[in-house]
């Protein structure tokens, strides 16, 4: 195994697994900027993926036959259309469940963290409009909170006809958030800030001196709104996840680039007309990244370029 | 590693019996953390050889007062982003060029609320005027927005904390952003302390000042008041009266020439605060020396006409750039005929 690594992290439903299932036929076709050096002995998680997709769907969250092999899978890649440094893709044997666990609690076992420590590289998943997703608290929300705990925010009775707010009744204390509850609803940007701030403290140099590089990966490009679309994925960050937006634009020790990705180029679950004309191209032939290159929003149509960009040769 | 849960046994100390019993038929003996034969003999830690061993039972007296359990192996822990400790405050501040903001209020003026609606606008990407740059406490504000870390009822802490804890109660500490200003792009970091309620009671109560020592590297203080009650005909001598209070205190505390003092009433949705109660307050304040500022906020609202969050921004904004004058830059002395230094001008 090479000494130098990459690994893919995301939250839950952030696209990790279907993003490898559709990577896996590129490397067999040997298309792309990401080639791998030879086939892992256990491909039984990638391939599940792949089937998946070239049975025109993508691969359920909740596909447990997908976590068969899953443990410790890694492949041996070299970019520059296969000329580059022999590099290894990690993905942790963590789901995007426990990542969210690990940034409540801040704690992570002791053989990931070394795998963290050992990488110079990461690849960071945001789904577009995943159902998993969790926005931030809104102002009614954040008062029944407060109205819980302190006499700050309670309000008092009044007479001016504006609205009323919500009250501190005993039903709504029965119901606080327990911690399991808590971090399950740390909102998805939180998450991604935190994972971020983890990889800036963990990952290691890079052989040259240069700092780690990190992709960041909105999955499922196709399904965002034209105008955003056009504007590009800096933007879409910035409309959608204002706190990871911000904090990727405030300078840190990694060089951070933002894609916008596609596996396939279309809905496979929600436009048959796209379904119909999928099935008579190769899925290696099929899907695109958006990038912001010199100023400009460009679309390339090569899906190991996030992966390639974070091994950096 | 045997302990026994029965009150007043010695059994840790002496290895006996408290009741006379045989240790093997004593049911209060706990054997809960390593059963004899979960590990080897080479394995066994010597205070549990001895105590394997009852014939040497004598042999306690050599392992009295040391821990009863060994630590657990636990997960490594990641670095935390909660609040911070003064240290990690001092480190911060020696660092880069920090705006350390003293909160002081009468009770239930929104202190928590304020933050809480910052954090909320940054969230939404609404803030007036700046955005969301980093946060070295952003799981801090994440937590306490959501209520999942809350001061221990009862009895908060009494001192800030010195370095970030991984503890379930809310640490008195430090909160800390950086923000964007978009005109510009210049950053600001800022520390806001979190600070139990009751801290503000004692400062006017009982003039217990010396948990606030740190308001004296504050660059600005927000004087937080409860807007409802200024805006109350029945409770507003008081309100102001109390403010006045609170800001003698405050005059004891901060050093010479005082920082920039802003009065920051909250509920502006309920009302708004009398022009003559604020002329009250900063007359107070020319008294003991310090000027102040006026800066309402509505953290939340139930009135359709005031936005939630509104006023939060200006409030940020007046707190990162002052009002004075900038003076000129090496101005010109048409007086002087004595002395030139025209060669150390670049213009």
């Amino acid at each position: 195994m090479a000494s130098r690594s990459v690994v893919l992290i995301g939250g839950p439903d952030s696209g990790k697994t279907n993003y490898l299932g559709r990577l896996w036929p590129s490397f067999q076709k040997r298309k792309g900027e990401l080639r791998a050096e030879r086939v892992p002995d256990d491909i039984r998680y990638v391939e599940g993926a792949t089937e998946h997709l070239m049975k025109g769907k993508f691969a359920p969250r909740s596909d447990r036959n997908l976590e068969v092999g899953r443990a410790d899978f890694s492949i041996e890649v070299r970019a520059l259309q296969g000329a580059g440094e022999l590099r290894t893709v990690m993905v942790p044997d963590i789901s995007g469940e426990l990542w969210t666990r690990a940034v409540a609690s801040s704690e992570i076992s002791a053989e990931w963290l070394s795998i963290l420590k050992a990488a110079e590289g990461a690849v960071l998943f945001v789904r577009h409009d995943s159902d998993q997703n969790v926005q931030p608290l809104d102002w009614v929300n954040a008062r029944a909170v407060l109205n819980m705990f302190t006499k700050e925010a309670a309000p008092e009775a009044n007479n001016s006809g504006v609205v009323q707010p919500i009250s501190s009744s005993p039903e709504e204390t029965d119901s606080l958030p327990s911690a399991e509850q808590s971090a399950a609803a740390i909102p998805t940007q939180v998450l991604l800030c935190e994972l971020l701030r983890y990889l800036e403290i963990l990952l290691a140099d890079r052989a040259d001196g240069m700092a780690p590089k990190v992709s960041v990966v909105i999955a499922a490009w196709d399904l965002v709104d034209a105008s955003t679309r056009s504007a590009g994925p800096l933007k879409y960050l910035e409309r959608q996840f204002p706190l990871f937006a911000g904090r990727l634009s405030c300078k840190s020790r990694l060089d951070i680039k933002v894609f916008g990705l596609s596996i396939v180029g279309g809905d496979l679950d929600g436009d048959e007309i796209f379904k119909k004309q999928f099935f008579h191209k190769h899925v290696s032939d099929q899907g695109y990244v958006v990038v912001h290159t010199s100023g400009c929003v460009e679309l390339i149509e090569d899906v190991t370029l996030p992966i390639a960009w974070a091994v950096g040769d | 590693m045997r302990a026994c849960s029965f009150d007043d046994c010695t059994f840790e100390i002496t290895g006996r019996c408290i009741q006379g019993s045989p240790v093997a038929e004593c049911a209060y003996v706990l054997r809960d953390v390593l059963e004899e034969g979960d590990i080897h003999e080479e394995e066994k830690p010597h205070s549990w050889r001895e105590v394997s061993d009852e014939t040497q039972a004598t042999t306690w007296e050599a392992t009295a007062g040391q821990a009863v359990l060994f630590r657990l192996e636990g997960m490594p822990r990641l670095p935390s982003s909660m609040t911070l400790g003064t240290e990690e405050a001092r480190d911060l501040m020696s660092s880069e060029y920090t705006t350390m903001v003293g909160i002081v209020g009468l009770p239930d003026s929104g202190k928590t609320a304020c933050l809480v609606s910052a954090y909320l606008l940054l969230s939404k990407g609404q803030f007036k005027g700046y955005s969301y740059a980093n946060s070295r406490s952003l799981m801090a504000f994440e937590q306490i927005t959501r209520g999942s870390r809350q001061w221990t009822s009862g009895e908060p802490p009494s001192q800030l904390t010195l370095r970030t804890e991984l503890v379930d109660d809310r640490q008195a500490g430090f909160l800390h952003l950086k923000l964007r200003r978009n005109v510009d792009g210049r950053l600001f970091n800022l520390l806001l302390p979190d600070l139990p309620g009751e801290w503000s009671n004692t400062l006017i109560d009982k003039a217990d000042s010396e948990r606030f020592n740190f308001i004296r590297s504050a660059t600005v203080i927000w004087l937080m008041v409860d807007g409802r009650e200024f805006a109350d005909l029945e409770t507003r001598n008081y309100a102001i009266h109390r403010t006045e209070l609170l800001i003698g205190r405050l005059a004891d505390i901060v050093t010479t020439p005082a920082p920039r003092v802003i009065l920051v009433p909250s509920w502006r949705d309920r009302g708004v605060f009398p022009a003559e109660a604020f002329e009250q307050i900063k007359n107070a304040g020319l008294v003991a020396g310090i000027n102040i500022t006026f800066a309402p906020i509505a953290s939340f609202s139930d009135n359709a006409a005031v936005a939630p969050g509104e006023g939060v921004g200006d409030l940020f904004d007046i707190t990162l750039n002052h009002d004075r004058v900038c003076p000129e830059f090496w101005p010109d002395d048409s007086e002087s005929k004595v002395r030139k230094l025209c060669s150390f001008r670049s213009v």
